[in-house]
């Protein structure tokens, strides 16, 4: 009995434990999945999906406060049931609130035990509270955040962790689009979150540019015209990136960024000659080394690296790690960033038309 | 003979001798007063009105014919049992002239009285002191039918009986060599029941047989009834609700135990044999595992104990998550728990042990009743009194998935005596985990371990072989050429198995 005695005591007090866990019972908790949070009134507004399932939307309680914590803590008292934020997926972000900050907001993250680090983070083009009101908003969150080889992907930890360093990020960015009468959530780009505001966004070209600077967008087809062949649909299938930092008198002059593709052609008019293969590669390769340019120049014109080639440059010229530091800090903005695209397209499988 | 050991100053002593009478007719009925089925006859020996003999037997344990043809036929016709006198007339009966296996020469009461409980009858010679007796038992047994509570699907389909001595005949049948010993001893003060012990000369551990025989000779009491009588007094300790010892219908997993180096026990009037030392893995394993092939045995074995984690856990692992760890369970499954559980007025907990109680019922009530209707209580209990109380929203369709799961499961566990050790340690778990959540569980799981790793069977530890660190794991069941060594029990003579 003394040994049961000591036993219980060692684990008990091993375990950290001053005092029994507090019961909350699941089923008179309102489990909540999605959260959004807007600027309001020089405060915040918070926004919580609780419940529904696969084809019943759930109930969205809202709440205001002078931060995000206490409208979080007013949505307590909005329901019938205690809120339970622990199964938290998605965290929407309005733009004001993002263009305003998003420093406390992380911290609250950081705080908050129930909100785990892994909440996928978005970003609202307008309201965070409009986005969550669409039906099957959760679902369709999930849905977007699950394409992680496409898409770039940003959870409450990147952000703290973006926050902590240099201080850019890009979170995805989401717009409201009319379909019908009804309204449906669209993937605009990213929004590129610099020392934790707002600053600018990605779209388009850029996005996808950003996309394979982060070594994403497998399974994002483009259409390259060929001279007489006509549109020649390709997919990514593999994309390897690499960061060559070029060095005079120990000084860091400029990048190369190389990036290898894999294509398949997945969709043509004809069988290609060799002459169209080649130009096909070629052209691809240039359409990719655009979008990659073009990304690089807004991000380097707003000092933002939030694909992180400064740690890809310190992996491949370890020995230089400082000076890479150094001359990332001091001319990120100025510094020359050549790209090089190699692309390889296999054409097996495609068949006329 | 004396049946029992005196022990002076015994707080219950035992009378020695326990019949004073004089062994005569007179003396045996007086012992035998107020008994209906006593019987007492006069012969005369060739039909010589001066040669009497007196017979008796008790009416319905002997069996007639025997006792006409080969005790009655002969008195009656041998003309040479007439012609000399009555000490010739004693030896030769002694020594073959009565057709039985069995003569005895009994000089006091205490062993003619245990004769004729027997089934034997007595001869009494006036003026002779000592008296013959002749066993005419009528062997009435039930029999040999196939194990119902172990069945086999590739294997033999007998089973023991309630007759010891046919038990210990299938045993003998099975190993047919004299190093299978076999020692018996008459316990219970009334009863006076008598219980083989088995073991395997060279194998087995003596001293475990030494342990065996002396628990069962301080045994002292009125009689053995059920399987209890004799477990209770066998067991190491009767301080926990996990078994010690292992009790088989079948005379062929008996066996394999007796090969192992176990010692065995048999009782007349119980169809059951007890294997000892009972160590954890035995509890695990069947004769079926032997019928199939090592990595599908092997793969059942491991279902077993997953099964019995299932069992145990699963209950208290649900409350704990439900009402402390909500964050444990994904998201989508927290949902369809939490929409539940909104419509039903009970808490988790209290959900959770009045399901496991009303299983318990349902599978009590399913024993107790005969068999077309036990099962008829079982199927509308759980499926139409299930399926109601979740429509009713009495109980949350998860709880009733959680407890059906864990009793299910619980039925993989081969042996009944752990699978009710177990089903007693789910609601400790729960109430645990009701308590303090995933914490509470944790300390329940390790006071159990903590309880079986103290336990020991006749010297050997109950989790053998786990913490022996025995050749071969309980879980594995190796191709059987490369079973080199005997498993389980640690303390063996021999414990190599084959080349």
């Amino acid at each position: 009995m003394k040994g049961v005695l000591t036993a219980l005591a060692a684990v008990l007090l091993l375990g950290g434990c001053s005092a029994m866990p507090e019961a909350k019972e699941l089923g008179q908790a309102a489990v909540i999945r999605a959260v959004g949070a807007d600027a309001k009134d020089g405060g915040a507004a918070v926004y919580a999906v609780a419940g529904g399932a696969e084809d019943v939307d759930g109930e969205v309680l809202h709440a205001s406060g002078s931060s995000v914590a206490t409208a979080a803590l007013g949505v307590q008292e909005q329901g019938d049931r205690a809120v339970w934020y622990g199964h938290v997926g998605q965290l929407v972000l309005g733009e004001e609130l993002a263009r305003a900050g998003v420093a406390s907001l992380a911290d609250y993250l950081a705080r908050e035990p129930q909100l785990g680090p892994g909440v996928e983070l978005w970003v609202a083009e307008g309201e965070a509270g409009r986005v969550l009101a669409v039906s099957g908003i959760v679902g369709r969150l999930e849905h977007l955040g699950a394409d992680t080889e496409r898409k770039v992907s940003c959870s409450a930890a990147a952000l703290m962790s973006a926050l902590a360093g240099r201080g850019s990020v890009c979170v995805p960015a989401l717009a409201l689009e009319a379909d019908g009468e009804a309204l449906r959530v669209v993937p605009t780009g990213y929004a590129l979150l610099r020392q934790g505001k707002l600053v600018d966004w990605l779209r388009g070209e850029r996005a996808a540019g950003y996309e394979l600077l982060a070594g994403r967008g497998l399974g994002e087809s483009v259409g390259v015209t060929v001279g007489d062949a006509g549109t020649v649909s390709v997919m990514l299938e593999e994309n390897v990136l690499c960061v060559q930092p070029q060095f005079r008198d120990g000084e860091l002059t400029d990048l190369e960024v190389r990036c290898t593709l894999r294509g398949r052609v997945i969709q043509q008019e004809r069988l290609l000659s060799e002459t169209e293969r080649e130009e096909l590669v070629l052209l691809y390769e240039r359409l990719q080394a655009e979008r990659l340019v073009a990304a690089l120049e807004l991000l380097q014109y707003w000092d933002a690296d939030p694909a992180r080639l400064e740690r890809l440059a310190m992996l491949e010229r370890p020995s230089h790690k400082m000076q890479i530091a150094r001359q990332f800090a001091e001319n990120y903005r100025t510094l020359a960033i050549r790209v090089a695209v190699t692309a390889q397209i296999s054409t097996d499988g495609a068949g006329p038309g | 003979m004396g049946i029992f050991i005196k022990e002076e100053g015994h707080p219950h002593p035992r009378q020695e001798p326990r019949w004073t009478q004089e062994l005569t007719p007179d003396g045996l009925e007086r012992v035998f007063r107020d008994c209906g089925d006593f019987r007492r006859r006069e012969l005369w020996v060739g039909g010589d009105r001066g040669r009497p003999l007196t017979l008796c037997y008790i009416e319905g344990l002997v069996r007639n014919e025997r006792v006409n043809d080969y005790i009655l036929r002969p008195l009656a016709q041998d003309e040479g049992l007439r012609r000399v006198d009555e000490g010739q007339m004693f030896e030769r009966m002694k020594n073959g002239a009565l057709y039985n296996l069995y003569a005895q020469e009994r000089t006091t009461m205490d062993p003619v009285v245990a004769d004729l409980a027997i089934g034997s009858c007595v001869l009494f010679f006036p003026g002779r002191r000592e008296v013959l007796t002749f066993f005419a038992g009528s062997e009435d047994k039930r029999s040999i039918g196939q194990p119902d509570n172990e069945p086999s699907i590739k294997g033999a389909r007998d089973s023991f009986v309630e007759s010891l001595r046919s038990n210990t005949a299938m045993v003998r049948r099975r190993i047919r060599v004299p190093e299978l010993r076999l020692r018996e001893q008459l316990v219970g003060r009334q009863t006076l029941t008598p219980v083989d012990v088995l073991w395997m000369d060279g194998i087995a551990d003596p001293a475990v047989v030494a342990q065996v025989e002396g628990r069962i000779r301080s045994m002292d009491m009125g009689g053995i009834r059920t399987t209890g009588d004799l477990e209770e007094y066998l067991t190491d300790s009767a301080r926990t609700p996990f078994p010690l010892l292992s009790a088989t219908q079948r005379p062929d997993w008996f066996c394999g135990g007796l090969l192992e180096g176990r010692v065995g026990v048999l009782c007349e009037g119980l169809p059951m044999g007890w294997l000892m030392p009972g160590t954890v893995d035995l509890f695990f394993k069947t004769n079926q595992d032997r019928t199939c092939g090592w990595l599908m045995a092997t793969a059942i074995r491991l279902l077993r104990y997953g099964c019995m984690l299932v069992s145990l856990l699963l209950p208290a692992l649900y409350v704990a998550a439900v009402t402390f760890h909500p964050e444990m369970i994904p998201a989508k499954l927290a949902l369809s728990i939490s929409a539940a559980r909104r419509q039903v007025p009970f808490s988790g907990v209290f959900e959770v042990l009045a399901l496991l109680a009303a299983f318990e019922v349902l599978q009590e009530a399913g024993l107790r009743l005969p068999g077309p209707i036990g099962q008829t209580v079982s199927i509308l209990g759980g499926l139409v009194v299930g399926s109601a109380a979740v429509e009713a929203r009495i109980v949350s369709p998860a709880v009733l998935i959680a407890v059906a799961v864990a009793g299910i499961a619980g039925y993989t566990t081969p042996n009944q005596d752990l699978a009710n050790a177990l089903r007693l340690c789910r609601f400790g778990l729960t109430l645990l985990a009701s308590v303090a959540g995933v914490l509470g569980l944790s300390l329940g799981v390790l006071a159990m371990v903590r309880h079986l790793a103290g336990l020991e069977s006749f010297g050997v530890p109950y989790l053998s072989p786990f913490v022996t660190g025995g050749r071969t794991g309980g879980i594995v069941r190796l191709p059987l050429p490369l079973e080199k060594w005997r498993q389980g029990v640690s303390t063996l003579r021999n414990r190599r198995n084959q080349r």
